[in-house]
């Protein structure tokens, strides 16, 4: 089937069934290198705040720690220097570091010539690094935009953590440049595979905008609620349905809500109901810039589909290089929403 | 295939990134970033060679998609070139010419069939600044390197002709104006006459080549020195390079000819010299003495016995800004180079200064043996001269303009004793200005290096820099902010101690001004602190003044029982519950402010609570109308207990104008008119538009018509006030004097208000502000669709309620500035709906109603 070398490829990310779409993306991954006969193994450092249900996996998967590894305030000033329970938290964090870097190590070991070490999440390198790699090719990823990144605390640790590292990938070319103008000249991008193919495309009959993803901060769902709330009156037969887990809060002192406003709870049944969920829209929206993870990239995405519309979902393959979309639109920005709607 | 010069270095990752560029894209070269390493450098420097070029990875077909990669970067080593393409363009290294690689690599450049840049950093350029035998490349002063430089220059061109790449060589023209010929002519003051001979020999034939369109794309000063060089103006050339080596010099005596400024007298009878020597636009007249960088040449140097310098040299004095009977005075400092060890400055008062013809002339005398260096880390002294007119300040540095004009070495006493330097010897800076070294004696200095490398430098240096440090964190931002919070706030809270500020401190102006202005009026009792950002010039005098950010500010800001605000106080500091915040704010909005800007909105949650923290902070918000409540206060998401309906205190007195108008029949005008010089039989327009940002630090606001144009049409009838936003500023020609007047540096805006009988704006709030005058209104929005739809958006549509004409050109402009009378008429009935709409609540009360609200209780008795 191939004539590529049968390597062994190591995951690691922060868990290994954390919600979101890291995970999904490493198992994903994780399963096409299998199926070609790639001996993987997909680590995580500790257990999730919220877990997806992963279903049987062909690979085996480890999980470092057994209980959460405290967290820690940087020593500032004189106060944090002379703070001794902080200062025993550190050194014990760091003593576990050690171990679990150690037992790492001993996953590793295991590994025959040429193999691969793909770290999904800054964090986990920080035990990677730790850990003896030599031999193997490491691989640091992420998997959100620059600008995210740079108004988080990972922006510096990821400058710190992946500057020795084989390759850092991000998503898209330009966070790649962006990356490397800031030093990491070791990186590149690779953009996401698609998660998933229906068999039915998309009708695109119904008058309903969806948006699908983890409910959090960084998806901007508040924006697109802002937005909603100024073009739904301009388009009363349109509906706008957000689907999504996890946890987020509305600022009770933001926009009000657009009247007409209902609440229905349909509960997230995981990705399998996405395909189905996507079919019954007409358009998808998706965060962008800061906020978004994956969106640099959409905004290469032609503005007509080229391919015969599959799902409602813009995605992007690295197989075929092409690109997918419901709509015949670009996909709908925070920034250009309300012109999408009444252009 | 990759050049690697033998003291370089390849990034770790150069040539992976290179040939990934390569295979993904197919380019026959692929070029990343250079960087110049300065090896000898004690701070690490690093300079990227033309970063702005390889900002993102890009792909051209073609080098005329992005002429300045050809003309900037000529280096041929921070590339990869396919093999085949150099076998199949035979593509070689002439031989026997220096500069070789630039015509290797403009002709890969123009043969390749595609290019591929990418940011990496791929090339280390290491550079030996202190090297005893320079690289080839800095040995500039050989005018066998030029006459090689203007032959490969020579050869390039061809090379563009013969691929038909005009466009290329006009932008190489360019450059040629603005880099290549300044580093040569930057080296000029140091040679002597025939070196300078037979450069300009050189460069003359060069420089007719040269297209003419391209002095227009080089700053003016760049431009005149090559017209100088052209035409071989010794006299005016050597003051105009000393302008390329410092670039806000103003070494030219400069000559006005019919409303213009012109670089010097000559030439202006050649329709090309005057239009490269029109140097207008720099708006040297309009500075004031302080504000200009004069060049002082030195005409003499005499080393006396002991260690005195007998000095003497002349200023420039452009267009007369020191008047004939101005009182001169002037001395002379010196002053260690390096800032972090300047611990002592020693001044000299100078002999004599004197009108000498167009230029003040000064002669004095320094004893250097009472200049005192430490003698080890203040090696390099530089020396000033301050001159005094009529008790005005400016400082120039002494040019010296001419090579073997100072020589001779003092005696000197460093605090470190003689052992550590025994000799001061005059050299020259690079930037053409005398300065001082310290000459150690060569046996002893063995002894000191060893010391100042040694132990005990080790030790001195590490105690010294850890002080310095403290110091540096004591007085840091951080550490105020943490003295606010842990010392200054556990205070008691001082009883009718009310803190002003008026945008961030820049003015005394506005509502703050207003409300304070009343408070004094009623005679109020109470302790009034006013915060300013610069000089304290312009603040009241019965107030105590805190420079922003200082200690008393921000002790007074922690006891105060009031602020009083228009923009903000420092975000970081904490307000306390006993203390009341009064924001004025500065205006209503037509942008979108606050969390409707989409940049807000993109903010990480808790930047989004940080930011409403600081907003939380105002205890009352002065609202002008319901507009205000619709879009600031619900942008700043403020709750509605907080919203003081009474209108803004600063329009208190345009309400009162308008009244006593009406009432009166009459306009008064006030003292500002005679002020500005205005006669009473022009009307007065204000021209005051919004802040445009232009990035990259340019204050400077083109004004978007032709100001001569306009003075010329309506000179006889207006006269045009022009008020840049505080943030920009204007340069007026001086052919429109008395007929355009720049009003930007007055602090207040309303008096200028009430004085216009018309304003031209755009989009700046300043119309809700004079619609309440009901006098006429002119929106000039060149650039409305830019401005509007790709900026932040507004909350209205400006078009449709504009209570005056909305033009777009500077032609509708003139015609709707025909007659006021006319344009007032016919607006009426939409400047009272703007009024009514915009400015409900202004009633010429604000100030009296605030007061009542809030200080009543202070008055005396």
């Amino acid at each position: 089937m191939t004539d590529h070398p049968q390597r062994d490829i190591f995951f690691v990310s922060n868990s290994v069934d954390e919600l979101g779409g890291v995970t999904s993306w490493s198992h994903q991954m994780a399963r096409l290198f299998t199926e070609r006969g790639h001996r993987v193994h997909v680590i995580g450092i500790t257990d999730p705040d919220v877990p997806q249900e992963l279903g049987e996996l062909p690979y085996p998967t480890t999980t470092l720690y057994d209980v959460r590894p405290p967290r820690v305030r940087s020593a500032r000033g004189l106060r944090g220097r002379i703070d001794v329970v902080e200062h025993r938290r550190r050194a014990e964090r760091a003593a576990g570091m050690r171990e679990q870097a150690d037992r790492l190590t001993g996953l590793l070991r295991a590994a025959r010539p040429g193999g691969v070490v793909i770290v999904t999440q800054v964090w986990a390198m920080e035990w990677v690094e730790l850990a003896d790699t030599d031999g193997l090719t490491v691989i640091g990823m992420s998997h959100e935009s620059f600008a995210y990144s740079r108004s988080t605390s990972r922006f510096r640790r990821v400058l710190k953590h992946y500057e020795d590292v084989d390759r850092m990938l991000a998503l898209t070319r330009e966070d790649a440049d962006l990356w490397i103008r800031q030093g990491l000249n070791n990186a590149s991008f690779m953009p996401n595979p698609l998660p998933f193919m229906p068999e039915v495309p998309s009708p695109r009959t119904e008058n309903v905008v969806v948006s699908i993803g983890r409910l959090h901060d960084q998806k901007g769902i508040d924006m697109l609620l802002d937005a909603w709330s100024e073009t739904a009156p301009l388009h009363p037969d349109w509906r706008l349905r957000i689907y999504g887990s996890g946890r987020t809060r509305r600022s009770s002192r933001s926009s009000a809500r657009p009247s007409g406003w209902t609440t229905r709870s349909t509960g997230w049944a995981g990705r399998t109901t996405c395909p189905a969920r996507c079919a019954a829209a007409r358009c998808s929206c998706s965060p962008r810039g800061a906020r978004g993870s994956r969106s640099p990239s959409w905004r290469r995405w032609p503005p007509v589909s080229r391919v015969p519309p599959s799902t409602a979902r813009p995605a992007s393959t690295r197989s075929s290089g092409t690109a997918r979309t419901a709509s015949s639109r670009p996909s709908a920005t925070p920034a250009n929403w309300p012109a999408v709607w009444t252009r | 295939m990759v050049f690697l010069d033998s003291d370089d270095v390849l990034e770790r990752n150069a040539c992976r990134n290179m040939l990934e560029a390569a295979e993904t894209t197919g380019a026959d070269l692929v070029s990343g970033l250079c960087v110049r390493v300065h090896v000898d450098s004690r701070t690490g420097k690093e300079v990227k060679w033309y970063p702005w070029l390889y900002e993102r990875t890009r792909t051209l077909e073609s080098i005329s998609e992005l002429p300045d990669l050809m003309v900037f970067d000529t280096l041929s080593t921070n590339k990869c070139y396919r093999r085949r393409f150099l076998l199949d363009e035979g593509l070689r290294f002439p031989v026997g010419i220096h500069y070789e690689d630039l015509l290797f690599s403009a002709q890969a450049y123009a043969s390749a069939r595609r290019i591929t840049l990418i940011p990496n950093r791929v090339y280390d350029w290491r550079v030996a600044d202190k090297a005893a035998a320079k690289s080839i490349s800095n040995r500039r002063d050989e005018i066998a390197n030029f006459a090689h430089r203007m032959e490969i220059h020579r050869r390039v061109d061809r090379l563009l002709a013969d691929k038909g790449l005009l466009e290329l060589k006009f932008a190489k023209d360019v450059k040629f104006l603005k880099h290549d010929l300044v580093l040569h002519l930057r080296e000029l003051p140091f040679r002597d006459a025939a070196y300078r001979e037979e450069f300009a020999a050189i460069a003359r034939q060069y420089l007719e080549s040269i297209d003419r369109a391209a002095f227009d794309e080089a700053e003016p000063i760049h431009a005149v020195c090559a017209y100088l060089l052209q035409v071989s103006d010794w006299d005016n050339l050597l003051p105009a390079v000393d302008t390329l080596a410092n670039r806000d010099k103003i070494s030219s005596p400069l000559v006005e000819r019919d409303g213009r400024v012109y670089w010097c007298a000559e030439h202006l009878g050649d329709p090309f010299g005057r239009h490269v020597l029109d140097v207008t636009d720099l708006g040297y007249h309009a500075r004031p003495v302080e504000k200009m960088f004069l060049r002082d040449e030195l005409t003499s140097y005499e080393q006396g016995p002991g260690g005195t310098v007998r000095l003497a040299g002349r200023v420039t004095n452009p267009l007369g800004v020191v008047p004939p009977d101005a009182r001169l005075t002037a001395e002379l400092e010196f002053y260690a180079r390096r800032r972090g060890v300047r611990f002592w400055t020693f001044r000299f008062p100078v002999a004599r200064v004197w009108h000498a013809g167009t230029t003040i002339a000064w002669e004095g005398s320094a004893d250097l043996t009472a200049v005192r260096p430490l003698g080890v880390v203040d090696t390099v002294w530089d020396v000033r001269l301050h001159l005094d007119v009529d008790g005005v300040r400016t400082t120039t540095r002494l040019t010296a303009a001419e090579p073997g004009l100072i020589a001779g070495r003092s005696p000197v006493r460093p605090r470190l004793t003689r052992l550590v330097a025994d000799r001061f010897e005059p050299v020259v800076s690079t930037r053409g200005h005398l300065s001082y070294r310290l000459v150690p004696d060569k046996r002893a200095n063995a002894l000191v290096q060893r010391g100042v490398h040694g132990r005990p430098g080790a030790l001195a240096k590490s105690g010294y820099r850890r002080a310095r440090s403290l110091r540096k964190d004591l007085t840091s931002g951080p550490a105020k902010i943490r003295l606010y919070h842990e010392v200054f706030s556990r205070l008691p809270v001082r009883r009718r101690l009310v803190v002003f500020e008026s945008h961030l401190g820049r003015q005394y102006s506005d509502s703050p001004r207003a409300l304070y202005e009343e408070m004094r009026r009623q005679g109020l009792e109470f302790d009034a602190v006013w915060s300013y950002a610069g000089r304290p010039d312009g603040f009241p005098d019965d107030a105590t003044l805190v420079h922003r950010w200082s200690l008393p500010y921000l002790r007074a800001l922690a006891r105060a029982e009031f602020w009083v605000d228009n923009q903000s106080y420092p975000l970081k500091l904490t307000k306390r519950p006993a203390t009341t915040y009064l924001q004025t704010w500065h205006g209503s909005a037509l942008k979108r402010m606050g969390f409707d800007e989409p940049e807000w909105k993109l903010k990480s949650r808790t930047a989004q609570d940080v930011q409403q923290r600081t907003l939380d902070r105002f205890d009352r918000f002065l609202i002008r109308s319901e507009h205000d409540v619709r879009t600031l206060a619900r942008a700043f998401r403020l709750q509605e207990r907080t919203l003081l309906r009474v209108g803004y205190p600063r329009n208190d007195e345009l309400v009162r104008a308008r009244t006593a108008e009406q009432a009166g029949g009459t306009r008064e005008r006030g003292p500002l008119a005679a002020e500005l010089g205005i006669p009473e039989d022009k009307q007065i327009l204000l021209y005051a538009p919004t802040f445009r940002n232009r990035g990259s630090g340019q204050k400077r606001f083109e004004l978007p018509f032709d100001v001569e144009r306009f003075a010329d049409t309506f000179g006889d009838r207006y006269v045009l006030l022009v008020r840049s936003h505080y943030l920009n500023h204007v340069v007026l020609p001086p052919s429109v004097r008395g007929r355009v007047i720049d009003v930007s540096a007055r602090h207040d805006m309303t008096p200028l208000l009430a004085l216009a009988d018309g304003l031209i704006t755009d989009y700046s709030s300043v119309m809700f502000d004079y619609a309440l005058l009901d006098r006429p209104m002119f929106f000039f929005v060149h650039d409305y669709e830019e401005y509007v739809h790709e900026g932040r958006g507004t909350y209205f549509d400006l078009l449709e309620r504009a209570p005056g004409p909305v033009v777009r050109t500077e032609d509708e402009l003139h015609v709707v500035l025909g007659s006021l009378e006319e344009q007032s008429v016919k607006y009426a009935p939409k400047r009272e709906q703007f009024t009514a709409e915009f400015g409900e609540y202004d009633q010429g009360t604000a100030s009296r109603d605030i007061v009542e609200q809030f200080f009543a209780h202070w008055r005396r008795g």
